[in-house]
Formats: structure tokens, C-alpha cells, sequence
């Protein structure tokens, strides 16, 4: 441990070497002067010049030389001392000093003492002068009488033990002020003094007389005189604040090699001069390894950030503290993160020291990280929900294992009248039908091994797509799945219609290619007909039969008319196919008009058939589409006639009642098979038992047709072989007045 | 044989005649027997069978357009007689030319509608033969 130095100021120095009563030398450790005050030379008759750079030993009486080189030689080992010695005059005169002496040690390790020469009848002079400068330095002196135990001390002395004036001090008197060890210490280094002339130095604590604990650094010198130990010198200087800050360093220097934080102190070129356990902990440099050489080399790699090093060494080579973080590299290569300070030491304008204290925030930087990360995570979490909440016309939600909601948003939840919060934690379609749960789970199922399925589902009459990816994969497969029900109610009604537009279309030219394969099959028969009948005309009017001529002639209008009806029918048809039919709605007698459609049929009758109208009742006024409603007729009537043998009967009957017309129409045909009936409106169809009798297969239909637009109805009853009844109603309109 | 078809050419021939339509059928008949042709109308394949069978016709001629006409062409061909009698068919369209059919090849076709004199033709084409 350092001694601490006894610092005077300045302007006392100077007066105190100045001080004519008093002769004062500085000598180098060779024993040479390198300053002699006035009172020095004066007291021996010198003049200064003459003494400068000459030895000590020039002054001293030739009989006491070796003791005072001895005396050098001990001063120079650090001890302080005083001596009573003779010195000699420039007359030759001898005269009796007392000398103090004390070692100053200079910044380059050279050493000096500084001789406080006093002659002794001065003595008085020099206890008065001691006194001035001991209460600034805290510093008492004594003199112990080995013989009488007596000690006569210096005024501080009164201060530094905290004792009155009338304190009388003796050895056994003051011994009481050191406590335990410490005056055991004291006794038995007094001891050793006298018997050996051993000098003691050191620090201890004593209990004033005001009981108050201070830290004292005493000392003691044997005195000699005539070669005896006659007395002893010393001094008690008052240390207590000095100590209490070597204790505070101390403890602070503890506290910087046991710390977490890395310490290091650089000189001024930045090179370390000592480094705490902490940082080889942190770094993994060893002290030896790192002494002598540069911080910044040794720590700094390729992920240093070289505007921060330049930043660092801008801000302390103006003498200002730095605060970095800075990515370090460890002896092993691993970066690490210091959070560093670094302290200029500057004394008296000058750069001592660099103080560097670093941290290992490494992880803090990376919690740091991993918390932004959250943040971060957090943040598109929301904007997720967000997104999922504010999804239009659909649902996004989560499933667990057991199809159960995890997360669930979509705009359709509140459309769906669903309550979002019991929506969590429930079975998929529970809120919504059990049909849908059993429909959804096989594909939803399917998302869990890992396939993504698209499906659709009706609910509410709306029709959901439904997108099921897998989401979280653990060890046991796939975890939770996505899954993103849309509502395309609208889309599909647009897709309905769309198709219904193209079946249209397609059953139109499905008709158009129908009637052109029909045309040519069923028309090519009436041609025929009338092509073989006008050269059965010419043969026979060659003959002059005119009879066979005239069968002939209405055989031709037969085929004629048969071929007018059939493309009447197609047309019919594409009109109604094309909704381009017109309504001609007027007022008529029901029974004038089945009348006149009864007249038209009996027309194509074949030999025998009987056709019988009657109407049964109620008003015969009735207000339709007549065009329609004769086309229906004659419809069913000629297929009565069509598929009734010879000399059947056929019975039409009309009736009013409640505003309704009622047709009906009974034949003795063949009838309709049972497995037919169900077909029996389609286009083009016909009967199995029809295959030989020629037909298109579109009289019923138009039939069901102009029906339908009548808002009419139409039934049947059929057996086969035995006979067909037709039976129409269809609202009649206003009844007219009369 | 031509002594026999011969003296046969001599007697009216006898044609079987299966047509669904009415008219047809019996405009059909009236041009071939104004040639002297005796005729066998038909109204189906089941009522011309049995007339082929029980009167051996000179000549078949049936209209395409009537539904079981492949059955009807087997049973005329299983028959005895079967793969003597040649065959006119009245056809909606005529059939294609290379059409690998047993019963359709060496027949005759007429397309409907037909003159008279085309009928003729054809007949006399297959009955002198």
C-alpha cells in the first residue's frame, strides 16, 4: 500500500525554506547537495554558491562522518529519522544539530532527503516552527526520555488524542490510548526501540480521549547520544481521512475486480495495465495475456462497427466519458455485446489513465430482439384478427383437432346471426345445422392429413365454398387447420343462370337438330304420299276413274295438312322454347268453339270413329287465348283419333263451373304404359307402344306448354288397351254479364 | 331354273309390300298393280313374316323408317326361301355405299319421296334378275 505523502502547499514550502532560523537542505541519494537554504549557510558560515552540488558529508565533523553515511544509507531505505550530530564550520568550529530528515521520492524514481538542520540551542525556535506546519498536516511529533519515560510533544498532539492542554503525557499514559493489539503493537515496538534501536512506522487505530476511533500512522527513531540511546523521535499524524479513502478505494477496487462488469485500465496510449477477473469471464483473455497491449486490437473483429470505434476515440481524445455498445469478439471468435463506459483519468491537465468498464448485454440485446420479435409477432397477430374480422361475405377461423374453433372473424358470423363468443371452442357448424357438420367433417378430416380441400355447403340457403389447408404441424401430424368458408350464394346464382342460359340455348339447338332429323324422316312420308298420288291421278285420269281420282286428290290435302300441322307444331315450339308466343286473350261460346274443332277432327277420323261432344253445364262464356286452346284440342283430339282403331268412339265433354273450364277427353286406345307416364310431356317423346303409328313426339308437349301459359292444368287416366281420359282445367276469366 | 323363272315371269309376280303409313302403303300397292304386280300388303315386319312365309314373294320391299326391320331381315334370311327374295327398301336417306352389312348388300334402295316410274324401274331391275 501506498504511503500517503505529506503534502504542504506551495507558498509554505517556499517560506519555510526561507526561514532564516532554520537551515534546510535537499540532498540526492549520493549524498550531494542540490539545495541549501540561507539559514543553512549562514548557521555554518558558508556562502551558498560554495555548498551547492558538494557532499553532505563536506559539513559534518570529520569524527561523525561514518555515522552519518550510515545514516544516509538508512534514510535512502525509506525511513525517516532524526539525529543529533555535530557539524562542522567553515571555521573548523564543531556545533551540535538536530536533524531531521525525510525522504522525497521524485516522478522519476530518484529519491532525495530533505535535512531540517536546527541547532540545538535553536531548539525552542524549531518546536515553534514544527507546530505551525503540524496542524495543517495533521502531524504531531514527541520525544519519549528513555530514561525518565517523560514525553514532551508537540501542540497537534493535544488534537490528534483529543486531550486538554493539562494533559500531562507519559508512555504508560498514552499506551492506554491504543487499545488491544494495537497497544501491544505500540509497547512492544517502543521496546524493541530502546533495547535495539529498531525504528518503527506504522498504521493503527487509537481511541481518542473523546473516544473517538482514528487511523494514525506513528513512528519512531531512536535518538542517540554520546553512541547511546538517549531519547526517542517520532511523529502520530492524524491518517483517519486518508484512510477512510484508501478504504473507499479499497473497497471500490474490490468492488472492480469482483464485479460482473468487465474493468479495465489503460495508460494513456490506451494500452492495459491491469484488467478484473470479470472481464477474462466475459472475454476469456487471461491478465497476462492482455497486459501491455491494446484493448481495441484485441477485442474488436469484423462485425465491429467501425463508425462507433471512430465515434469512441473522437469523444476521448477530447477528454470526454463515452457510453457505446459495440460488438466485441472473445478469444474463442464468439462475438459478444459490450455495453461500455470509458472514463478519461486526467490529472492536472494531463491524460493518466482510460477507465473502462464493460458489460455483456449479449443476451439483454437478444431478449431485446426476441421481445421485438414479439412485438412484432403480436402486431401481425392483430392484423391478422383484423383482417380475419373485417373478411367480407365469409368466415376465417381455426380448428383444433376435434373440429372445435379456435379463432374464428368474417363479417358472415354476424350476417349468420351467430354469437362470436360462443362461437370459440365449438364444433364447426354447430351454430349453424347438424346436415352440415356430417357433410363437412370427411373433408375437413382430410385437411388434417395434411391435403388442402376445397368443397361447398349450403346453409341457410346460401351456398358456402369452403377452403380447408392444414395450419400447425406438430409431432402428431397436422395440429390446427385453416379453414375459409365463402359465401358464393351470389356467384353461384350467377353460375345457375348462366347455366340456365346455355341449357336453354343447348335444348334449343338439341330441338333444331331433332326437328331436322324428324323433318326429314316424317316428311319425307306425306311427300311421298302425295308424289305417288299425283301419278296415280295422271294413270287414273287416263282411265277416267274419277273416283280413284278423288280419293287421290284428298289423299294428296291429307298429306298436306298432316305436314302443315307438323311444321305448325315445330314452330310452335321454338316459339315457345324462344318465349316469344303471343297471348290473344278474347271472349267466345265454348261450346260453338268445340264445335267447330269436333267438324275439323271428324275430318281425319279413321272408318267408324264416332267423335261426341256435349257440354255439361253452367255458363258457356269464356274468356282465353283461343288460338291456344284450339291447338290444344285438336291436339288431344287428333291423337285420340291417331291411336284409336276403326269404329272407336271419342267423347268430348266442356263444362263451367266456379269460373274454371273443365275439358275432358276419352278415347278407347291403346293407352299409355304405366313405366310412360312419368315421360309423357317431354319433347319427343313417345310411347313404346306408339313405335308404329307416326308421331313427333311434341303434340303433348306444346300441349303442357300452352298449358302452362294458360296457367292450366292438365291430368290423365290410362289403362292399357282400353282407353285414355284427358282432363284440362284452366281459369276461364271474367264471366261475362248475360 | 330359267324354264321355271320363266314361265313364272309369265304369271303376275308377287311383291310384299310392308309399309307402316296408310296412304303410302296402299299408293304403293296401286302403282305396282296397275303394273300387274299382285301386292301383299304389310302394316308391320310380323304381319309381312308371316306373308312371306305362306306366299313366297318375288320380291320385298319394306320401308327402312319401320322400327325391328334388323330382325325382320334375319328371319326372312333364316327362312327357306330367305336368300332367294330380293329386297327394295324405302329409305328416309340411302344407306352408305360400302355399308358391310350381309343383309343390306345386293338390296336395292329407293329413296323417299319416289316417282313411279323410279318404283318401276327398280322392281323390274330385281324381279327380271
Amino acid at each position: 500500500m501506498k504511503k500517503a505523502a505529506v503534502n504542504i502547499p506551495d507558498g509554505i514550502t517556499e517560506s519555510l525554506f526561507q526561514s532564516p532560523g532554520v537551515g534546510i537542505a535537499v540532498v540526492n541519494q549520493y549524498g550531494k547537495f542540490i539545495k541549501v537554504n540561507d539559514g543553512l549557510c549562514r548557521l555554518l558560515g558558508y556562502a551558498q554558491a560554495t555548498l551547492k552540488r558538494k557532499p553532505y558529508f563536506q559539513i559534518v565533523a570529520p569524527a561523525a562522518r561514518k555515522e552519518a553515511a550510515q545514516m544516509h544509507q538508512l534514510l535512502l531505505n525509506g525511513k525517516t529519522a532524526s539525529e543529533e550530530i555535530k557539524l562542522a564550520c567553515k571555521t573548523g568550529e564543531e556545533i551540535t544539530c538536530r536533524i531531521t530528515n525525510s525522504l522525497v521520492t521524485g516522478n522519476h524514481g530518484e529519491k532525495f532527503i530533505v535535512k531540517i538542520i536546527l541547532d540545538v540551542s535553536e531548539n525552542q525556535k524549531y518546536r515553534d516552527l514544527l507546530q505551525q506546519t503540524a496542524g495543517l498536516t495533521k502531524l504531531g511529533g514527541f520525544e519519549l526520555d528513555v530514561a525518565s519515560k517523560k514525553i514532551v510533544w508537540t501542540d497537534e498532539m493535544y488534537n490528534i488524542y483529543e486531550v486538554g492542554k493539562t494533559f500531562t503525557p507519559t508512555l504508560a499514559g498514552i499506551l492506554k490510548f491504543y487499545k488491544k493489539e494495537n497497544g501491544i503493537k505500540l509497547k512492544k515496538a517502543i521496546a524493541d526501540t530502546i533495547a535495539n534501536g529498531a525504528k518503527y512506522d506504522f498504521e493503527c487505530q487509537l481511541t481518542t480521549g473523546k473516544k473517538n476511533t482514528k487511523w494514525v500512522h506513528i513512528s519512531g527513531t531512536p535518538i542517540y547520544r554520546n553512541g547511546k540511546i538517549d531519547k526517542i523521535g517520532g511523529t502520530v499524524q492524524d491518517i483517519t481521512t486518508q484512510k477512510q479513502d484508501e478504504l473507499q478505494l479499497e473497497r471500490l477496487s474490490l468492488v472492480a475486480s469482483e464485479t460482473n462488469n468487465a474493468v479495465i485500465i489503460t495508460d494513456a496510449s490506451g494500452k492495459i495495465e491491469w484488467v478484473n477477473s470479470s472481464f477474462t469471464k466475459i472475454t476469456g483473455y487471461s491478465t497476462e495475456e492482455v497486459l501491455g497491449k491494446k484493448a481495441g486490437a484485441l477485442l474488436q473483429g469484423p462485425g465491429t462497427d467501425k463508425t462507433v470505434i471512430k465515434r469512441i476515440g473522437r469523444q476521448l481524445a477530447e477528454g470526454a466519458p463515452v457510453s457505446e455498445v459495440i460488438k466485441n469478439y472473445r478469444k474463442d471468435g464468439t462475438p459478444v455485446w459490450i455495453s461500455m463506459n470509458i472514463v478519461p483519468v486526467i490529472k492536472d491537465d494531463r491524460l493518466l489513465n482510460f477507465i473502462g468498464l464493460g458489460s455483456d448485454i449479449t443476451e439483454v440485446l437478444a431478449a431485446r430482439t426476441s421481445q421485438k420479435l414479439k412485438e412484432a409477432l403480436e402486431q401481425q397477430q392483430k392484423l391478422f384478427i383484423d383482417i380475419a374480422n373485417n373478411f367480407p361475405d365469409g368466415i376465417i377461423g381455426v380448428l383444433d383437432k376435434n373440429l372445435n374453433y379456435i379463432f374464428a372473424g368474417g363479417k358472415e358470423i354476424k350476417k349468420l346471426g351467430i354469437d362470436k363468443s360462443k362461437l370459440l371452442g365449438e364444433h364447426i357448424f354447430d351454430s349453424l345445422s347438424e346436415q352440415s357438420n356430417t357433410e363437412a367433417v370427411p373433408y375437413l378430416k382430410r385437411a388434417f392429413d395434411g391435403e388442402s380441400v376445397v368443397f361447398e355447403i349450403g346453409l341457410y340457403n346460401n351456398t358456402y365454398a369452403i377452403n380447408a389447408v392444414p395450419l400447425i404441424s406438430g409431432d402428431d401430424g397436422v395440429e390446427q387447420i385453416l379453414v375459409v368458408l365463402y359465401n358464393i350464394t351470389k356467384r353461384k346464382k350467377a353460375e345457375e343462370e348462366v347455366w340456365h342460359a346455355y341449357e336453354k340455348q343447348r335444348e334449343l339447338n338439341e330441338l333444331k337438330s331433332k326437328f331436322v332429323s324428324i323433318a326429314s324422316h316424317e316428311f319425307r312420308t306425306p311427300l311421298s304420299v302425295i308424289l305417288s298420288s299425283t301419278d296415280l291421278i295422271l294413270k287414273y285420269t287416263e282411265a277416267n276413274d274419277t273416283e280413284k281420282v278423288n280419293k287421290h286428290i284428298e289423299r294428296i290435302k291429307g298429306s298436306v295438312r298432316s305436314l302443315t300441322d307438323m311444321l305448325n307444331d315445330f314452330l310452335s315450339l321454338e316459339k315457345i322454347e324462344e318465349g316469344k308466343v303471343r297471348h290473344n286473350i278474347s271472349a267466345f261460346n265454348i261450346t260453338e268453339f268445340c264445335d267447330s274443332v269436333v267438324e275439323e277432327i271428324k275430318l281425319t277420323a279413321k272408318k267408324g270413329q264416332q267423335l261426341v261432344y256435349v257440354h255439361e253445364g253452367g255458363a258457356t262464356q269464356v274468356v282465353l287465348d283461343k288460338q291456344q286452346l284450339k291447338h290444344v284440342l285438336l291436339n288431344i283430339l287428333s291423337n285420340a283419333v291417331k291411336y284409336s282403331d276403326e269404329g272407336k268412339k271419342i267423347w268430348l265433354t266442356s263444362g263451367l263451373l266456379k269460373n274454371r273450364l273443365r275439358l275432358t277427353i276419352k278415347d278407347e286406345g291403346i293407352g299409355i304404359p304405366e313405366e310412360d307416364k312419368p315421360h309423357l310431356f317431354e319433347t319427343f317423346f313417345r310411347a313404346n307402344n306408339t313405335i308404329n303409328i307416326q308421331g313427333t313426339g311434341m303434340g303433348l308437349h306444346i300441349v303442357k306448354r300452352y298449358l302452362d301459359m294458360m296457367r292450366g292444368n292438365i291430368t290423365f287416366l290410362s289403362e292399357l288397351n282400353k282407353g285414355t281420359i284427358f282432363t284440362i282445367t284452366l281459369p276461364a276469366g271474367t264471366p261475362s254479364t248475360g | 331354273m330359267v324354264a321355271v323363272i320363266f314361265f313364272k315371269t309369265n304369271y303376275m309376280k308377287t311383291i310384299l309390300l310392308v309399309e307402316d303409313n296408310d296412304d303410302m302403303r296402299e299408293n304403293t300397292a296401286e302403282l305396282l298393280e296397275l303394273s300387274q304386280f299382285t301386292v301383299l300388303p304389310a302394316k308391320n315386319y310380323d304381319a309381312g313374316l308371316t306373308l312371306a312365309s305362306k306366299n313366297k314373294p318375288d320380291l320385298i320391299i319394306c320401308d327402312t323408317d319401320v322400327p325391328g326391320l334388323d330382325r325382320f331381315k334375319k328371319l326372312i334370311a333364316l327362312s327357306a326361301m330367305g336368300s332367294m327374295v330380293p329386297f327394295i327398301f324405302l329409305a328416309a336417306q340411302l344407306p352408305e355405299p360400302n355399308r358391310n352389312d350381309v343383309a343390306v348388300q345386293g338390296a336395292g334402295f329407293l329413296a323417299k319421296p319416289f316417282k313411279a316410274d323410279d318404283l318401276l324401274n327398280a322392281v323390274n331391275k330385281y324381279i327380271s334378275a
